[in-house]
């Protein structure tokens, strides 16, 4: 099981949740993987200089990080594996922990480099792989086979918005996956019961290529599917011509939620998936993941023109208003402990 | 081999002109590059960055409030469009590290200091450490190419009868210093432990009671602590965890001059940490300086000690400490001329691996209050100690701060050297570039304060082949308490300094003269970045004198002839200073009175 900590903004908190479940696995006699798609760990944050958590590991434990941060890590590691990806800080390296300590992680930031490390880590006998995230970045996080996601303060101080875009992030997660295996398609597909017609694969699809294709849509269309990239106003494009067609009935399948997420303001792309919902198109995912928890963190780095400093929104009101909005589990981990969320990470079922 | 296709990009609504740069620099080594506009939304560049099948992206962004997680977004957007599995993405930018890059999702981060060399060896997949000095940076040596050869031949004779005479009266003398430092070079090399406690009793019997006290009793001066073994060891932890830089350069062309500041703020600890954020800001060396206090005492402390005032404690162990945690091409030169400890000042240095220090046996009996007997036979001894050990010693002309003319000062610079070169020593001649008070009541500088200056080192050049090294530190007396006028006053000297193609220059903090306890980092900072600004503003450019330097320079020679005719007819160099024949009371200077009666 490859579980992915990803954040909406930094500072949110995903290093916290990631240690806490580390402590978690142990706790209940299993014994956790670790790897990043960014460098996390160090002791204070690369932009506002502000104290950070630092990953703490476990004798035993396989932790993927990049050469050059071998040396800044406290654990003793024994590199089992060195692989061909690089980043920014050297070769990515697979290490088991020898002795305990703390590590800096710096694993492989692209989808597909991360995709291959995984696999390499399940090989040598993780079974609970945790990945731990990067600023906003989640790209990489449709390789995890669940995910968690922080917020909090440091997102934004309006907890009204914070509420609004988590529950805009669990609308655009809960979509199921397509049926048959589309996953040949490359360019947009249309298909009705008697005709298929594909365009020619390209990379973002915008208000041009939207609009190019849906010229082509044929009738009695029944399903189509956007691979790729697509972007907000594009996807308003396809409210837009799904409401003139009359879309009751068709199946639109994206490629992941994680690539919405990329589309623009999540709260935009939930209004508009609410809009395809409300004209009975059933979306869906060639590629779904599930969303089993978020963390809320109240921690933010209060910036004054010149400097930072630590601050913190009320903690048990925001979480609470988050909470009455979801229904997803949303955990304080500071307040109520990480236990709800390994939960949701491990149990079989969500 | 087909050159590689480059999308730069600069994600920013104004700056482009970094990227600008790389993409033309880029373009002239053959790269195919394109270059586009600021003002794009990520998408479209994603678009075309897709669309164009490039080999590199190269980002261009200022770091500032909300900008990583945008950046964030766009390698995100490049990751889903398939970009990264047949493109690597680059940052560059102010700011930017290579663990912002990670943390990012970078590829590859380039800081301002980057060189387009070393992004160009990044795309061609040559080896290069961005940031990081790419050769270990060679030691200078001040004094290489100088054959000291005096040039004038009237004052090569006066020169020769001046040091024949002093080391004819030197010879069979010695001083408590003296046999101090034959101890300590004994107790150094001796491994038992009796003979060395026998040594040790030798060496306080010669030595003051504050001295004996600190060894025997563990009772130090006021105000001196030893530094813990935890504070050493944190101090090297702290250091240990550096990441390498390419340091800023304070030339804008060539090797020299070198420039060093001042070390001395009584604590090994805090001199260090200023000396290591220094050698990133560029200097290339630094003088250690002792307390004024130990000039008095006959004997010199031992351990790594602390000390609440100005001035570092003279002691093998700080000296080491402070060598072994500078860079190898950093410099290190270690005050010896002030007191009753020179001959052990310099053994202590040259043991503990500094590179130079400092004798003066005219300035340090006038304005630094040594008798110049006892200064006489200790600095030969000195001097011959600096040969040994081959640490070139300068020379400060500090005597004109007291309102010695500057002739008479040079002229006891240049008996320094003459006697270095027969001892087998390099010396170095430190002319003050000053607003002197000799300058001031006559009225030296009242046009201009480049005439006289330049005049003192066109003197120097016309009379011997030697290395100069301005100082100490420049600007002297014409800097204030306001920070801005301080930092542009070193500036303006040292540019002054480089259009005389000097060796070496001595730069003040701007809070030096006035920072009534420890000089700040800050103001170490606002004096080299005036310099490194001067130097870019100057490049190959040089300040010109006006045509009065040139009459300045004929009387500067000729009367530095006549004093040292006069030293020549005095029976030996000590009885010279104390007759007032290099400064006298009317000048402001008075033979000093440390150590008199102590020569046998």
């Amino acid at each position: 099981m490859i579980i992915g900590v990803a954040g909406t903004a930094k500072n949110t908190g995903k290093t916290t949740a990631l240690c806490a479940l580390i402590d978690e696995a142990y706790r209940r006699g299993r014994i956790p993987g670790v790897t990043g798609i960014g460098y996390d760990g160090e002791e204070r944050d690369n932009v506002t200089l502000l104290p950070k958590p630092r990953i703490a590991v476990r004798p035993g434990m396989i932790v993927t990080t990049s050469e050059k941060c071998l040396s800044a890590s406290t654990a003793r590691l024994r590199v089992l594996r060195s692989t061909e990806y690089i980043t920014a800080l050297g070769n990515v390296v697979i290490c088991r922990v020898e002795e305990g300590g703390l590590v800096v992680v710096a694993g492989p930031n692209k989808t597909a480099d991360l995709a291959a490390v995984s696999q390499q880590m399940l090989s040598l006998g993780v079974a609970d792989l945790l990945v731990d995230g990067s600023l906003n970045r989640i790209a990489p996080m449709a390789v995890a086979d669940r995910v968690v996601f922080a917020t909090g303060g440091a997102r934004s101080t309006d907890v009204h918005y914070l509420t609004e875009e988590t529950c805009a992030i669990e609308r655009i997660f809960a979509h199921v996956a397509s049926a048959g295996d589309l996953s040949a398609i490359t360019g947009i597909r249309m298909r009705s019961r008697d005709l298929s017609v594909q365009a020619p694969a390209t990379p973002v699809h915008g208000i041009s290529e939207i609009a190019r294709v849906f010229e082509r849509m044929p009738e009695g269309l029944e399903e189509i599917v956007l691979p790729g990239l697509i972007t907000a106003d594009g996807l308003g494009v396809v409210c837009e011509r799904m409401e003139k067609a009359g879309g009751q009935g068709v199946t639109l399948v994206f490629d992941d939620p994680f690539k919405m997420l990329l589309a623009g303001d999540p709260v935009r792309i939930a209004a508009l998936l609410q809009r395809l919902h409300a004209m009975s198109v059933d979306v869906r995912y060639r590629r779904p993941s599930d969303l089993c928890a978020f963390t809320f963190n109240p921690y933010y780095p209060a910036f004054d023109g010149t400097t930072y400093r630590a601050a913190t929104l009320d903690a048990p009101s925001g979480r609470a208003a988050l909470a009455a909005a979801l229904r997803t589990p949303v955990v304080d981990v500071q307040l109520d402990g990480v236990g709800r969320v390994y939960d949701a990470c491990f149990s079989s079922e969500i | 081999m087909k050159k590689k296709r480059i999308l730069c990009v600069p994600l920013d609504p104004v700056h482009d002109v970094g990227i600008k740069i790389i993409r033309n620099a880029l373009a002239q080594r053959g790269f195919d590059t394109e270059l586009l506009s600021p003002d794009l939304p990520l998408e479209d560049v994603v678009r075309i960055a897709a669309q164009g099948s490039y080999d590199e992206i190269l980002v261009s962004r200022t770091l500032g409030y909300g900008v990583a997680e945008l950046l964030g977004r766009f390698v995100d957007l490049l990751d889903a469009a398939g970009v990264r599995s047949r493109a690597r993405v680059t940052l560059g930018g102010k700011a930017i590290t290579a663990e912002l890059a990670a943390e990012l999702g970078f590829d590859r981060g380039f800081d301002e200091h980057s060189r387009i060399e070393d992004v160009v060896a990044y795309l061609e997949g040559k080896p290069a450490e961005s940031g990081a000095t790419a050769a270990a940076k060679p030691k200078p040596d001040i004094t290489a190419g100088y054959s000291y050869k005096v040039h004038d031949a009237r004052i090569a004779a006066a020169l020769d009868e001046i040091v024949d005479k002093l080391l004819r009266w030197t010879e069979g003398k010695s001083s408590p210093g003296i046999e101090r430092a034959r101890l300590r070079a004994s107790m150094f090399e001796e491994r038992n432990a009796a003979q060395h406690a026998a040594l040790l009793d030798r060496y306080l019997s010669v030595s003051d009671p504050v001295i004996a006290d600190a060894f025997r009793k563990g009772i130090l001066p006021k105000g001196v602590r030893v530094v813990s073994e935890t504070e050493r060891t944190r101090l090297k932890e702290l250091l240990a965890d550096r990441h390498q830089h390419r340091p800023v350069s304070l030339r804008h062309a060539g090797e020299r001059p070198l420039f060093f500041k001042f070390l001395g703020s009584g604590c090994p600890v805090m001199d260090i940490m200023h000396a290591k954020v220094c050698e990133r800001w560029g200097v290339d060396g630094f003088l250690l300086i002792n307390p004024s206090w130990e000039a008095r005492y006959e004997g010199l402390l031992e351990g790594t000690l602390t000390h609440q005032n100005d001035g570092t404690v003279t002691s093998g162990e700080n000296i080491r400490l402070v060598r072994e945690l500078l860079e190898p091409s950093t410099l290190l030169t270690v005050r010896a001329h002030r007191g009753l400890n020179t001959p052990e000042t310099v053994l202590l240095a040259g043991l503990a691996g500094a590179d130079m220090t400092k004798i003066d046996l005219v300035y340090g009996s006038l304005g630094a209050g040594t008798d110049p007997a006892r200064l006489a036979v200790d600095g030969v001894e000195a001097i011959r100690l600096a040969a040994k050990f081959r640490m070139p010693y300068d020379i400060p002309g500090n005597d004109e701060l007291s309102g010695v003319p500057a002739w008479k000062t040079l002229a006891g610079l240049l008996i320094n050297v003459h006697l270095g070169t027969r001892l087998g020593a390099r010396a170095i001649l430190k002319p003050l570039f000053c607003y002197g008070p000799h300058i001031v009541i006559n009225g030296l500088m009242e046009q201009t304060f480049v005439d006289y200056n330049a005049a003192k080192i066109h003197a120097l050049r016309s009379i011997v082949d030697c290395p100069i090294w301005p100082g100490e530190p420049i600007a002297f007396m014409t800097q204030t308490e306001d920070r801005v006028q301080s930092a542009t006053a070193s500036s303006f000297h040292a540019a002054l300094g480089t259009s005389l193609h000097v060796d070496a220059m001595t730069i003040a903090s701007t809070d030096e003269a006035y920072s009534r306890g420890p000089i700040c980092m800050a103001s170490r900072i606002d004096s080299l970045q005036a310099l490194h600004e001067a130097a870019r503003f100057m490049g190959k450019a040089a300040v010109t004198p006006t045509s009065a330097a040139d009459a300045m320079t004929a009387d500067m020679h000729a009367k530095i002839a006549e004093v040292l005719d006069r030293v020549r007819q005095a029976p030996d160099l000590p009885a010279a200073i104390s007759s007032g024949l290099l400064g006298d009371r009317e000048d402001g200077a008075y033979p000093g009175t440390f150590g008199r009666g102590t020569v046998a």
